[in-house]
């Protein structure tokens, strides 16, 4: 009989599950986040949506097995303090607000079992990174125009970039790329789930 | 083989809370100055701590890349050059600083982090998967690069044109196994755990002392005034 989603808190096994499936979405979003990082446009609009399509095979690997409320909580949490660690210690509060959310659309029994909630938990986690991400950026932004414009950089290249950074149709556009990524990488990470995890009796 | 054993006695001397009050101080003075000289002496103070607890490959490695990194963001932005973008040359020296003590943080044994870390009011479980992240991470790097062997072996990266038309199985076939070796793992650290009493309800007694000594109360005074004055620099 299949478990239902349980209201008690993680076991150690679930504790391992997570820092194992985060360990290896995190390490990939640093790879994506470097490689995409020298091409403004592709990092600001692409890179959320790229984490979110493969972190998906993770999440849903780990949301499955431990199939526990709370997990897409701590997820997004995790995520929001190593940001902070990482210099971007503004970022916790909105992180843990994404999480608040996130978490918030998994309510009800066996949620963390089913592909179309999971799909739409990861989704808003996912454009929720995305913003997140657009915020670092617009802080760089500041120190690097400074300095760029003292020093005699294009004032058209500058402006050009800057507009992209801010404007909010572009933003929404980003953020329709991100759910769009995220939704197809929910589904590849479900057919995933059935072909190879189900089977071999590593998730429920 | 001295000089390792020294390095091993100098990081488990440090308390974790330590090493995390320099990781803070590093993500203010990245985030609150806006000059390089402030930003450049805190990362060179960094420096200096990695190295007299013995990382010095790591600390010159760092240290050179961020020298690296503002000498291109100098030169390019004075002579208008695009490539590699000024922006990834902003984020690579602002986030090395942060980085260096969280390398540290990382050396420190997970048993001597667990226990520091316990006495920080975080909620037991989240501090719990943020070691095991830390310790899990090199693991999981090894277990990539066995994957892509085995991947190379079985022909399945003999050439780009042939990753470039079959992404996804590509995909397939370097995730399923990194995540089948993954669990196991976790399974086994989680069998060990379990073993050594970590579910256990009473209050956990661990073999390093956990306390800030007179090192501790040195580097995070110093640390602190330095961060201040890199800040108004």
């Amino acid at each position: 009989m299949g478990k239902t989603t349980e209201k008690q808190s993680f076991g150690i096994r679930d504790i391992m599950t997570i820092a194992a499936m985060m360990v290896i979405c995190f390490i990939i979003t640093m790879i994506i986040g470097s490689v995409t990082l020298p091409f403004p446009v592709v990092y600001l609009y692409g890179s959320a949506g790229i984490d979110g399509f493969i972190g998906a095979i993770f999440y849903l690997v780990a949301a499955n097995r431990v199939n526990k409320h709370g997990l897409l909580f701590a997820w997004a949490a995790i995520y929001g303090l190593i940001q902070g660690v990482m210099g971007y210690m503004f970022l916790i509060p909105y992180f843990l607000v994404v999480a608040l959310i996130a978490e918030l659309t998994m309510i009800g029994k066996d949620t963390y079992r089913n592909p179309v909630r999971n799909r739409i938990g990861w989704t808003i986690n996912c454009i929720g990174n995305f913003v997140g991400c657009a915020v670092p950026l617009w802080w760089a932004w500041d120190s690097y125009q400074e300095m760029a414009v003292n020093s005699g950089f294009d004032a058209d290249t500058l402006s050009m970039q800057f507009s992209m950074a801010t404007s909010p149709a572009l933003m929404i556009l980003g953020a329709v790329i991100t759910a769009v990524l995220a939704i197809l990488g929910t589904l590849f990470g479900q057919r995933l789930l059935r072909k190879h995890f189900q089977k071999a009796g590593i998730v429920g | 083989m001295t000089g390792e054993k020294e390095k091993q006695r100098r990081i488990e001397k440090i308390d974790g809370r330590t090493v995390l009050f320099l990781t803070v101080c590093a993500c203010i003075v990245t985030f609150l100055s806006m000059g390089f000289v402030g930003h450049g002496i805190f990362t060179f103070w960094i420096f200096l701590i990695l190295c007299w607890f013995g990382l010095y490959k790591q600390a010159a490695g760092c240290f050179g890349v961020y020298l690296l990194a503002i000498v291109g963001l100098i030169l390019e932005t004075k002579y208008q050059i695009s490539f590699p973008s000024p922006l990834l040359l902003s984020m690579v020296y602002k986030l090395l600083l942060p980085a260096m003590p969280a390398y540290l943080l990382a050396k420190i044994p997970s048993g001597k982090l667990t226990a520091s870390l316990r006495k920080i009011p975080i909620p037991a479980r989240i501090m719990l998967v943020l070691i095991v992240m830390l310790r899990f991470a090199p693991t999981v790097l090894h277990e990539f690069g066995e994957v892509k062997e085995a991947m190379k072996i079985r022909g399945f990266l003999k050439s780009v044109g042939n990753v470039l038309r079959h992404p996804m199985d590509t995909m397939e076939y370097a995730i399923v196994p990194m995540v089948f070796r993954s669990l196991k793992i976790a399974d086994e650290l989680a069998a060990s755990a379990i073993v050594r009493g970590i579910e256990s309800p009473c209050k956990k007694e661990s073999y390093y002392v956990s306390r800030i000594a007179a090192l501790d109360w040195f580097l995070m005074a110093v640390s602190a005034g330095a961060a201040v004055c890199c800040c108004v620099l």
